[in-house]
């Protein structure tokens, strides 16, 4: 079985994949499957909702005599990632208390 | 199902569902290049991947706003928006609740139609309390800096006959004066870029409304 990946994790993920440079979909989604089991669809919303939240902005770049289109974090997304770390490190943290009883020895 | 194929049952469905021209042109343009990205000769296997073009378009439009009922309703990744979530604070880029605008937008209208009478007079007095508390402000900075340039050019012009007076005037007209450049500046730095940001704002506002309406009125 696997976890649910819910939109807002999605959300920073890509947030997160695109800032360590700037790159296309297919390849947005290829590194996305490293980590998690999405089909090739699941990218697209992601990538437009975080567009219309003017987190992310495109650009395109010719590619063997096509376009491709590149994305890029504005400096709204760059504040949106740092607060969605920080609430990953707060989730991780109350998560991994429960589950991997870590944390355990403070209350007894 | 070739590329081809499989983009043009896509626009097909996005059309039928009345998502705007431009969403779909976005939409056929990412698919596109997916499909090219892919690599030539591997259609089939992403088409395959990319499931069905009707289950494809219910995702977009289901992003949009537009609710499809026909298509099955299985999200195409967990999005189960109903699971809890550790209470972390700040949930303040949360896109959880942008869901269906678009079908609200008709209602919107007609009751900001309806209720004309009732918001004109209070839209009235609103702007006109913005525009005197405006006008009061910008009244006392001209008096100010007025009130600075006096000091000075009188501080000058009675330096033969009464020194000392004058330079008492002349000095406070000089710290007046910068007092007021650094008002001033401040006040057209926060200005400005808020006031290029209102009008874009408020003509990307206008267009949505004009699009939107002209869509649901067709």
């Amino acid at each position: 079985m696997s976890f649910p990946i819910n939109a807002s994790l999605l959300d920073a993920m890509v947030l997160s994949i695109v800032q360590r440079s700037d790159t296309y979909g297919y390849e947005i989604t290829q590194y996305l499957r490293n980590a998690v089991d999405i089909s090739e669809s699941t990218l697209y919303p992601v990538l437009r909702r975080l567009q219309k939240g003017d987190m992310l902005e495109t650009y395109d770049k010719e590619f063997m005599g096509r376009n491709r289109r590149y994305y890029h974090v504005t400096p709204k997304g760059y504040e949106a990632l740092d607060e969605y770390r920080e609430e990953w490190l707060c989730h991780k943290r109350k998560i991994d208390s429960i589950l991997l009883n870590e944390g355990v020895e403070n209350h007894e | 199902m070739n590329k081809l194929e499989y983009l043009t049952r896509l626009r097909g469905f996005l059309q039928r569902y009345g998502l705007p021209e431009e969403d779909i042109n976005d939409a056929l343009t990412y698919y596109e290049e997916v499909f090219m990205d892919a690599g030539f000769g591997k259609d089939a296997e992403t088409a395959e991947s990319l499931g069905s073009p009707e289950e494809l378009a219910a995702g977009i439009l289901r992003e949009s706003g537009i609710q499809v009922g026909s298509v099955n309703d299985a999200p195409t990744v967990g999005f189960n928006q109903q699971s809890g979530y550790t209470n972390c604070g700040n949930q303040q880029y949360d896109n959880r609740n942008k869901g269906n605008s678009g079908s609200n937008t008709v209602l919107k209208v007609i009751i900001a139609v309806l209720s004309f009478p009732l918001w004109f007079p209070v839209l009235i007095v609103l702007l006109s309390v913005l525009i005197v508390i405006f006008c009061l402000f910008f009244g006392l900075l001209i008096a100010f800096v007025s009130l600075s340039v006096s000091l000075v050019l009188g501080g000058f012009s009675i330096i033969a006959e009464i020194p000392q007076l004058a330079l008492m005037m002349l000095g406070g007209g000089f710290a007046a004066c910068s007092v007021s450049f650094l008002i001033c500046r401040g006040l057209f730095r926060l200005i400005a870029p808020a006031f290029v940001k209102l009008v874009r704002k408020f003509v990307g506002w206008l267009r949505g409304i004009f699009v939107k309406g002209e869509k649901s009125y067709e």
